[in-house]
């Protein structure tokens, strides 16, 4: 019935593929399919399709049926499939009929994907511990979380701070989702990538013949903006003569473009962000205070990783289910060791170096069921390797080792601290540190 | 096609409407009248049930005898359990027709038991004593 060659295409593709006759019973079905419903195609040759699929929709939404019905191909439709074994695989459908030479239908095929990546992303996403695309169930990201849906009336400028990779951009999408301007445009400039002259024209726009390069009228990006919200990327880069210009529009709405004497109102919300202390900055002079009250009417801190601990076995588990799904690979789980290590390192790059390591991982994995300690990058496991086998002495070594190293981040690296606690002098624990380091 | 659906779907009275159409287009449609008989049953037509019944055990009683209970995900097992468990005790005529009719789909020494219940008083009694014969026949050979 399936020409030889038909049948090896089928057979290469990654998509579960079978196909009907008239009467809805098998004439074919591919390697994938037989794979992931983990049923022997050979036994359901001939057999009604509903006793190799066994979905919920065979009985009211036939895919095929509703083709023949409304004469629309089946795309991306979501159901249930059953194993033999009882489990239920959620996947993706897309369903077409065969036609013959007459355009008479003669049967149907349908095509259908594993969807459990995409479900179990999905679950997670409308957990509690998921706010607009944030991951977090610290008490200090719930607190963050309850802020922004409590801004979510106001107009107000907001100041985001953090260090670099917690995710500050993540949390100006947030307000802006949650607020009223969400349907207004959105317009994000990155303060710290354009030198002065330029970063001017793009915030404010120019008129033709206002500079070399300007060969027609441009829109700044605050015009763009109008009506909605403009998101202010590390601020603290933007110079001081930038910074007067910003302060007029947040103190007026008003503009000029560069060349031009025409004066412009806007209405436009400003959110603003940052990595660097800016009242440290105001002491330097390299930031207006006038500029900081301004932008800091809602001030929301994203604390390191490092400072909320429940958050980052969640996001490591959210992130391998994000590669799990890229890279398909199945990574259920995580190696205690390598877990001990994740939980334990700084991460001063924050939730953008976790997501890293976690994808670095899944880049160097051997094995598919579990993210194991020899897959991380090595900068964040320098004592232990994953396959040495320790004796005695270096497990009691690595003991030591570990509670020293634990005490002294619990303890901000207060050496005098952690020697007290421990009973020992001072000059022990850094000999200690020393012998560690030197591994 | 749509027909054969909606049999599947346990939809007896939107498949007899399609199915109708089909054999009414296309009398050799052997796998459609099989299930129209069901149809007919299953919409209390038993008149237009035994008719095509007797047809098509004329013409090829292998076609119903083949029938796989499960491959073909055959309906015959799951109304004979429901009949079973509704209708305790006596069953009239018609019950009996409709049990020898649906047996056969899977298991024609039953179905000719049924068949040969039925009182002389039916109205598809000479029907019936036709299709016992052919049955009879047909076991002979299965034999």
């Amino acid at each position: 019935m399936i020409h030889k060659y038909s049948r090896y295409i089928l057979d290469s593709l990654a998509e579960g593929v079978y196909v009907v006759d008239k009467e809805f019973k098998i004439l074919f079905i591919n390697k994938a399919a037989e794979q992931l419903l983990g049923k022997p195609r050979k036994g359901f040759i001939g057999a009604v399709c509903t006793t190799f699929c066994r979905s919920e929709i065979c009985d009211y939404a036939c895919p095929i049926s509703k083709i023949l019905l409304t004469g629309q191909n089946v795309i991306d439709l979501e159901t249930v499939y059953t194993t033999p074994k009882g489990e239920s695989i959620p996947v993706k459908i897309n369903a077409s009929l065969l036609l013959d030479d007459d355009l008479t239908p003669i049967g149907g095929i349908v095509s259908f994907r594993d969807d459990r990546a995409n479900k179990s992303l999905e679950k997670l996403i409308k957990s509690d511990s998921h706010f607009h695309g944030i991951i977090g169930k610290s008490p200090v990201m719930k607190e963050i979380f309850k802020t922004i849906e409590e801004i979510s009336d106001s107009d107000a400028s907001v100041l985001i701070t953090g260090e670099t990779g917690v995710g500050k951009e993540l949390i100006a999408n947030a307000i802006q989702e949650t607020s009223q301007r969400v349907d207004k445009p959105f317009v994000k400039i990155n303060c710290a990538v354009l030198p002065e002259n330029l970063l001017a024209s793009e915030l404010f726009g120019h008129v033709k013949g206002a500079f070399t390069d300007a060969v027609k009228d441009r829109k700044g990006r605050f015009e763009v903006a109008d009506g909605g919200t403009i998101f202010l990327d590390e601020i603290g880069e933007m110079p001081l003569n930038m910074q007067i210009q910003l302060l007029r529009i947040l103190q007026e709405g008003t503009f000029e473009r560069i060349g031009e004497s025409t004066t412009y109102k806007v209405n436009v919300r400003v959110i603003a962000a940052t990595n660097k202390n800016l009242e440290e900055a105001i002491k330097q002079k390299k930031f207006r205070e006038d500029l900081f009250y301004r932008l800091n009417v809602i001030p929301i801190t994203v604390p390191p990783l490092r400072e909320r601990e429940s958050d980052i076995l969640l996001l490591t588990e959210f992130f391998i289910e994000k590669y799990s799904h890229k890279y398909k690979k199945s990574m259920k789980e995580i190696d205690p060791d390598a877990l001990e290590v994740i939980l334990n390192y700084d991460w001063p790059g924050n939730v953008r170096e976790l997501e890293n390591a976690v994808e670095y991982s899944f880049i160097r994995a051997k094995t598919t069921d579990s993210l194991c300690l020899c897959c991380l990058p090595p900068h964040i496991r320098p004592v232990k390797k994953c396959s040495e086998k320790l004796n005695s002495r270096q497990i009691e070594i690595d003991e030591r080792a570990e509670e020293l190293l634990t005490l002294l981040r619990k303890n901000h690296w207060n050496k005098s601290k952690v020697a007290k606690i421990l009973g020992v002098d001072r000059s022990t624990v850094y000999r200690r540190l020393k012998s560690i380091n030197s591994k | 096609m749509l027909g054969n659906q909606y049999f599947i779907a346990r939809r007896y009275a939107d498949a007899l409407n399609e199915l109708e159409k089909a054999v009414q287009k296309n009398p050799s449609l052997k796998s459609a009248r099989k299930k129209l008989i069901i149809c007919y049953l299953q919409t209390s037509q038993l008149n237009n049930a035994v008719n095509e019944f007797y047809k098509l055990v004329d013409e090829d009683v292998e076609l119903i005898l083949n029938t796989d209970p499960i491959r073909d995900d055959c309906p015959c097992p799951d109304i004979i359990h429901k009949m079973d468990q509704e209708i305790t005790g006596y069953h009239n005529d018609d019950e009996i027709i409709k049990l020898g009719i649906l047996w056969l789909y899977c298991e024609i020494e039953k179905s000719l038991k049924y068949f040969e219940k039925v009182s002389p008083q039916s109205e598809y009694y000479n029907l019936v004593d036709r299709i016992i014969i052919k049955l009879q026949q047909a076991l002979k050979t299965l034999n």
